[in-house]
């Protein structure tokens, strides 16, 4: 590979081993991955800092990453973490775990880590088409690409710590022309209807369709920026790739490969994601991925309509969200809500008897391969089911 | 029998093969305690990947994969090296933080399960010797 004199300087270690080590790992990885350069980038999201998930190792790692005075070169944001680092009690989580996952979250911070913890960093925070980023999420690295027109490949958790270290990524995949081409078509023109009050359902069509390949989506119907959230989200959960070409909203043309694969999508595609998690529920949690301001305020807002819940609803965002007043109105309601985490990555829904609805199908992905009961549905629906409609 | 490929972490490691032809999820789909792989259906479902030279295409499944590598190391129950056909950055990362040497671009249908086998992964080179 063809390193720039600055990017060998890093690697013989001019800006501490840390940084070093960190350059190495971006160096194999590109090699491995056939890039023949690395590409500067402006914004990394680290993911993988859930306790419960990277445990004494990981924790340990990073706090040598922080103690040999590793400090990242570009602004980094941080995915959610195995608890609300306020309200961790209410949550169920144990005092141990929750000292240990402090420890992981302040080392980062030390490392100059902005403590974000979310999934949604597109919200807090300006993405330019043409930006080149290092981001790990697979929701957030779709809506980069599909949405924004920023490129980026779905980097993973510790390689896009070593890329905020290093400020480089391999040039290779989504960062590159080429690697943008789609390989498949999808195309949701005979579902338009269904796919509007479901996009969730449509994602998770679209992303077994397209594996790990580029794809393009076509006659997908309008659905605003939170139902493209939910979409894409769903996109990740079932396949491997972090580009949809999303005609109308898109900012990029899509460049389509000659020979490309054309899937049609039909009714029953949909219908057999929805009815593949169904069962008997004992809450409704939201915000997978993470619900923005808007969102948070449009539920409370219907809830208090309908004159508070029947049964429970917890909702989960970011603490950058900034809800104010929100807050005491929701609880005032019976609406419940968590920063820094979520349903999937948190033990609560383990605490809730393990039985829930959602409208996420990366949620409900997620949590049935954990051996939760999960029943997916529309937003319009589970909220109406929170308020006492739906049995 | 000798086979060569490409060095991605340097080391030097002594055990007995353990050959898979289905790619491995760490996350999720090997215990980090003690190093059995658990993933339901798996062909290698029950066996140790403890000190053994493991050899499989690639991993799979969540990035966290890598860090499930650290805390094999950590437990003293990971592999005692990795042969892939193809690695990807999961097992690559995980390599590189755990000290576990790693080379791919072998052909594994050459590899034999159990028998035993010294890799030695250089700067330039990476070689894998079977004593059959």
């Amino acid at each position: 590979m063809e390193l720039s004199r600055e990017e060998e300087d890093l690697l013989k270690g001019a800006r501490g081993e840390a940084v070093a080590l960190a350059m190495k790992a971006v160096v194999k990885v590109g090699e491995a991955l056939g890039a023949e350069r690395l590409v500067p980038v402006r914004w990394a999201h680290v993911s993988g800092i859930s306790y419960k998930n990277i445990g004494d190792a990981g924790l340990e790692f990073i706090e040598g990453l922080a103690e040999r005075g590793a400090r990242v070169a570009v602004r980094t944001t941080l995915n959610p973490a195995g608890m609300d680092l306020e309200r961790w009690r209410e949550m169920g989580v144990n005092a141990g775990f929750a000292e240990k996952q402090r420890r992981i979250v302040s080392a980062l911070a030390r490392m100059g880590v902005e403590p974000t913890l979310t999934c949604t960093p597109y919200l807090y925070g300006v993405v330019e088409p043409g930006d080149h980023l290092a981001w790990a999420e697979s929701n957030a690295v779709l809506y980069a690409n599909s949405v924004l027109g920023a490129r980026t490949n779905r980097e993973g958790g510790p390689l896009a710590l070593f890329e905020a270290l290093t400020g480089r990524a391999p040039f290779v995949g989504l960062h590159t022309d080429e690697g943008r081409e789609a390989e498949v078509v999808v195309d949701l023109g005979g579902v338009e209807e269904l796919a509007a009050e479901y996009p969730q359902a449509a994602g998770y069509v679209v992303g077994a369709a397209a594996g790990p390949r580029v794809a393009v989506a076509e006659g997908l119907p309008r659905l605003g920026r939170w139902g493209l959230k939910l979409f894409l989200a769903a996109v990740g959960a079932s396949g491997g790739t972090g580009l949809v070409y999303l005609p109308g909203v898109s900012p990029e043309e899509p460049r389509i490969r000659g020979g490309a694969e054309r899937v049609e999508v039909e009714k029953r595609d949909l219908l057999d994601v929805l009815g593949r998690y169904s069962g008997d529920v004992e809450a409704a949690v939201v915000g997978c991925p993470h619900l923005s301001r808007d969102e948070v305020e449009e539920i409370v807002r219907y809830v208090g309509r309908r004159g508070g819940v029947k049964r429970r609803l917890i909702l989960f965002t970011a603490r950058a969200a900034g809800l104010g007043d929100l807050v005491t109105e929701a609880s005032r309601l019976g609406v419940e809500i968590y920063y820094d985490t979520c349903m999937v990555v948190s033990p609560l829904v383990g605490h809730l008897g393990g039985r829930v609805m959602v409208d996420s199908a990366k949620a409900a992905y997620y949590l049935s391969s954990q051996g939760f009961t999960v029943d997916l549905v529309s937003r319009r629906e589970l909220l109406e089911y929170v308020v006492g409609g739906r049995p | 029998m000798r086979i060569c490929g490409r060095p991605l972490v340097e080391g030097v490691a002594r055990g007995e093969l353990l050959v898979t032809g289905e790619p491995i999820s760490f996350y999720g789909g090997v215990d980090p305690e003690t190093g059995v792989i658990v993933e339901k259906g798996h062909e290698l479902e029950g066996e140790s990947v403890a000190g053994r030279i493991l050899a499989f295409p690639h991993g799979k499944g969540s990035t966290v994969g890598s860090y499930v590598l650290l805390r094999l190391a950590r437990n003293g129950v990971a592999p005692a090296g990795i042969v892939n056909a193809r690695s990807e950055p999961i097992i690559i990362i995980g390599c590189l933080i755990s000290g576990i040497p790693l080379m791919d671009g072998v052909e594994l249908g050459r590899l034999v399960s159990g028998a035993y086998a010294e890799m030695v992964v250089g700067e330039e080179d990476a070689c894998i010797e079977l004593h059959l």
